[in-house]
């Protein structure tokens, strides 16, 4: 380009660049100028850091306060809420341990042995789709518990070891093709150590509950296997053999 | 008291150093200002807040001798102005269309090496504020193109349209002042 020729003004660069001043274009008052300068360098400095902390905590607390007040708490769905109190039938064990029931003639229905859904009949036929649902309820009903665990496996009926799915949810059906299975009373199903809850207590609601009026509740001594029997002791006896499989049947018709 | 004892007297926060200081460089200082900003009042300003910061900051500054002292002072003043102008966003308009003619000429003899300092700061503050600027960082503090370009935010190629405009613009000027020029020699 034209302007990367020798420059001619170069020389002026010696002249420009001195200490000495320029006629004509240095200060027009220097003790003004410098006390001007000298109240600037006598001010405090400004505390900038301060303010940025101010600000700084400003934001801070505005972001913090209302996710404090208005912290959104995890949603659980109570699906024992859809039904009226007296529908519900909860199967819950306390978390105090197993209360034995009173039954007729002085025999105590073990805790463990007691569903609250009424007489499980035991039927050779297969019955799909009858899964027992865990529902988590915040306030049981009275009455007939169960073993509650946290882990969402909760046994329905009593020795016959029923095995459920094993949800961390609260509202969680069992795989519906199990139903309620188990291979021989006391070979069981499930060996899952039965935790109590900490603070939530679960109820087994089978499908057939959920939006049926099952009427008032039956009384513990109905309430049993029809698989089962009670014996002279007390105790209660099962008809199974260790082969056969038991299927509860959870249609009224089998009430 | 040398300069050595009122720059360390200065950055220990005397004011009577300090002030020393400023009564030595000052005038000076402003003639710099003057070469980028028109206008006095502001280029006073532009002064204060140099050296300003040049007081604040001597705490950071090793003393090597008078020369670097005011290479330190005029580089912190060339910053303050460069600022201002960039403030004012004297640069924002300047593009890379080359000059019309290309300054294919040179002054006879020596006729630039005779002026006075004040009579080429007073061609200078004429030329445009981006004619100016970019001649003064390059012709008379030394910087390259492309050093320019950075500070001013322009590109190389407006750089160096700058320098060529105002070249020939100084050139028209010099010749209104009755300096000649002869077609330069090919070489």
């Amino acid at each position: 380009m034209s302007n990367e020729r020798p420059n001619e003004f170069l020389p002026w660069r010696a002249k420009l660049t001195g200490v000495e001043a320029t006629p004509g274009y240095g200060l027009d008052d220097t003790e003004q100028s410098w006390q001007r300068l000298a109240e600037r360098l006598g001010k405090r400095p400004r505390r900038r850091g301060i303010v940025w902390w101010i600000a700084a905590a400003c934001v801070i607390f505005v972001f913090l306060l209302p996710g404090t007040i208005f912290r959104v708490r995890p949603v659980v769905h109570h699906h024992a809420q859809l039904l009226p109190p007296t529908q519900r039938q909860p199967v819950t064990r306390a978390q105090s341990g197993p209360q034995p029931t009173p039954l007729a003639g002085g025999a105590t229905l073990p805790a463990h042995d007691i569903s609250n859904y009424g007489e499980i009949a035991a039927i050779r036929h297969p019955v799909k789709n009858h899964a027992p649902a865990l529902v988590q309820t915040p306030t049981p009903n009275t009455g007939v518990t169960a073993g509650a665990p946290d882990t969402g496996v909760t046994p329905g009926a009593p020795d016959i070891g029923v095995t459920a799915g094993a949800p961390d949810t609260g509202v969680t059906a069992g795989a519906p093709d199990i139903g309620v299975t188990a291979g021989a009373p006391d070979t069981g199903v499930t060996a899952v150590a039965l935790i109590p809850p900490a603070r939530r207590q679960l109820r087994i609601a089978y499908l057939n509950e959920l939006g049926k009026d099952p009427g008032p509740a039956a009384e513990p001594s109905f309430r049993r296997p029809a698989f089962l029997r009670l014996g002279a002791a007390g105790d209660w006896t099962t008809t199974a053999s260790n082969t056969s499989t038991i299927k509860i049947d959870l249609f009224p018709h089998n009430h | 008291m040398n300069l050595a004892e009122q720059l360390e007297d200065a950055r220990a926060g005397n004011a009577a150093a300090q002030k020393a200081l400023f009564d030595h460089f000052a005038d000076s200082m402003m003639a710099l200002c003057c070469r980028y900003v028109k206008n006095r009042a502001d280029a006073e300003e532009l002064l204060l807040d140099g050296f300003y910061k040049f007081f604040k900051h001597l705490k950071d500054f090793r003393y090597h001798g008078e020369a670097a002292l005011y290479a330190w002072i005029r580089t912190t003043m060339v910053r303050e102005c460069l600022m201002f102008l960039r403030r004012q966003r004297a640069f924002s308009m300047l593009t890379a269309e080359p000059a019309e003619t290309a300054a294919d000429i040179a002054p006879e003899g020596e006729p630039l090496a005779g002026l006075s300092a004040a009579e080429i700061l007073d061609l200078i503050i004429r030329l445009p504020v981006g004619y100016r600027t970019v001649f003064n960082l390059h012709v008379i503090e030394g910087m390259e193109h492309k050093e320019i370009a950075k500070a001013l935010g322009i590109s190389e190629g407006t750089s160096k349209s700058q320098l060529s405009k105002a070249r020939m613009l100084l050139q028209k000027l010099l010749l209104q002042k009755g300096i000649h020029y002869v077609k330069r020699k090919t070489q």
